[in-house]
């Protein structure tokens, strides 16, 4: 899968969380928004949704499983949720591993 | 003789005077035809020899698997009178009729097909459980039912049943009643013996879909229709009662899940004339006597004479005068004051109780409880939901996440529906109770038993991702 149309899907399914969080306020959903810890753009529990969201999607339209929210991810130094350009790297290195065989 | 033993044998006089009283009038129309009273004295006479020909004795464990026919009910009253222990058995789990038979550890099975012919087979399961003993040493029938099994294996109800039979001597209304409620259910059970009881007649539709369930209460003027919430459901997506007359209906009772308030208030603006009423029943301990606070009421009042209730830590508790001996393959459930806890969780208004579902399907979101029914609820409003059942799932992060599968009339990607519910749902559920996950699925979410167990044997049959 190319980056670039993972980053787009990403921010397309963003979005719709944001504006629902932010209701009147324009928070636009760029590869740099902070998603985690100080400052983050979304509550824990829209982030949550939107890594599903994304796990849905990589499955429904691109064939891919994987499994986003794991011990991996999380005892990793720098939260790979932090942004979607971190999350990005994060879900191509999944994909490139065996976890990201095709979905049955 | 002992006075236990005298009750046993006179329901079964008793309920044969009954029929020769109206031995002309129909007492059950099965497969289009009409069976009067007069025909039932016949056949309980024919049963009787039978089973008795074949070696079925008092104290035999005789499982009868079939539906609601002449046989089949002429049998049931045949081995009450023989004091054997009844094992109804229904077509729909015949998957698991070997395993029920060695639990229940039954000496025959009498298999009654469609045509209502009968083949008596001995068996030999014997094992001598100390339950079964007693009820042998106390010479009265037994009654076995097997528990949906929602979580782990089903379990094996023994009951005695003189005192559930006692029951339907009280003269109450005599209803012109659907049997749509499974042979091997509670709910099955106490329809048919209140329907003899009361000299009502039973009404069996060829098969418990909505177009045949609903030809039967048009074409044989049914009265009441004992149901389940998802029946209501697909009957109103089919728009069945435009196509069929129900307006003889004069009661639709509904158990065994949780209702809908959207598809309660649709069946009251489909069903003017009809009044409903939510029953609550548990296989341990029979049907507890139940009132709607309104027709569009989800508050109910349960209990009657023979049972005591309260609630605990948010949990249903009940006690009954009748409850079942004991299960034959798990511990006694009941605590040292014989109080039985129902594990439903329950909202209590003065006398009337709404029940919330499960507690052991209580969805905890980061500490958060989340009901199942207040989020079906909720998702069943939206336009195109045929069913949902709402599931928690483990999450790294948060403990359990909600999850929703959802049957619609037509499929859409379940990113979307997930953002239509959460557009829909602003104001009426927090943001914790939100379905982190959605599947769209076309296929009824409701298993053959009409139970319970349509959350747990959805999640089992689609395992998390």
């Amino acid at each position: 899968m190319e980056r670039q149309t993972l980053v787009n899907l990403m921010v397309a399914l963003l979005q719709p969380l944001l504006d629902d969080q932010n209701e009147g306020q324009n928070v636009k959903a760029t590869q740099t928004l902070s998603l985690v810890g100080d400052g983050a753009a979304l509550t824990s529990m829209r982030l949550v949704s939107f890594i599903a969201d994304l796990e849905t999607t990589l499955a429904t339209d691109h064939g891919l499983s994987v499994t986003l929210v794991s011990e991996r991810a999380l005892s990793r130094q720098k939260s790979p949720f932090r942004n979607i350009d971190a999350l990005a790297d994060f879900v191509l290195e999944l994909i490139a591993t065996e976890k990201g065989a095709p979905a049955a | 003789m002992s006075t236990e033993q005298e009750t046993a044998v006179s329901h079964v006089d008793w309920q044969l005077q009954r029929f020769r009283e109206a031995a002309q009038q129909t007492a059950m129309v099965w497969n289009d035809s009409q069976v009067t009273y007069n025909d039932f004295v016949a056949l309980y006479q024919a049963s009787l020899a039978d089973l008795r020909g074949a070696g079925v004795s008092r104290g035999s464990v005789v499982a009868v698997a079939g539906d609601f026919s002449p046989v089949s009910i002429s049998c049931l009253l045949a081995l009450v009178e023989l004091e054997c222990v009844l094992v109804p058995l229904s077509r729909e789990s015949r998957d698991q009729h070997s395993e029920f038979l060695r639990i229940a550890e039954a000496d025959f099975i009498v298999d009654i097909d469609r045509d209502d012919r009968v083949v008596i087979q001995g068996l030999s399961h014997r094992n001598d459980h100390a339950l079964l003993q007693q009820l042998r040493a106390r010479k009265q029938a037994g009654l076995i039912l097997f528990s949906s099994g929602s979580v782990g294996k089903p379990k094996a109800i023994l009951h005695a049943l003189p005192p559930i039979l006692e029951k339907f001597r009280k003269p109450r209304h005599a209803y012109r009643t659907v049997s749509f409620l499974l042979f091997d259910h509670i709910g099955g059970f106490n329809t048919l013996f209140y329907t003899l009881g009361n000299l009502g007649c039973i009404i069996t539709p060829a098969d418990r879909s909505v177009v045949a369930v609903c030809r039967s209460v048009e074409r044989y003027r049914a009265e009441l229709l004992p149901t389940s919430p998802s029946f209501l459901n697909l009957m109103l997506m089919a728009r069945a009662y435009e196509t069929f007359d129900l307006s003889s209906l004069r009661l639709v009772t509904y158990g065994t899940e949780v209702m809908p308030e959207r598809t309660l208030e649709a069946v009251h603006a489909a069903l003017p004339n009809a009044t409903l009423q939510q029953t609550y029943g548990l296989s341990e301990l029979g049907i507890l006597r139940s009132k709607s606070a309104s027709n569009q009421s989800l508050f109910v009042k349960v209990g009657g004479e023979d049972y005591e209730t309260k609630v605990v830590n948010g949990t249903l508790r009940i006690r009954a005068k009748c409850s079942m001996l004991g299960y034959l393959n798990a511990a006694s459930p009941f605590d040292a004051d014989g109080w039985f806890d129902t594990g439903d969780a329950v909202v209590q208004e003065g006398e009337y109780l709404r029940i919330l579902g499960r507690s052991s399907e209580i969805i905890n979101v980061g500490g958060q409880k989340v009901y199942p029914a207040e989020v079906e609820k909720v998702i069943a409003e939206l336009p195109g939901v045929i069913d949902v059942a709402v599931t928690g799932e483990p999450h790294l992060l948060l403990g359990q996440v909600v999850v929703a599968v959802v049957q619609l009339e037509e499929p859409a990607p379940e990113v979307e529906f997930k953002r239509r519910i959460a557009t829909y749902a602003k104001g009426r559920l927090q943001p914790y109770m939100l379905p982190t996950k959605v599947r769209v699925v076309t296929d009824s979410l409701v298993n053959h038993r009409f139970k319970k167990i349509r959350r747990a044997a959805f999640t089992a049959k689609e395992p998390a991702a």
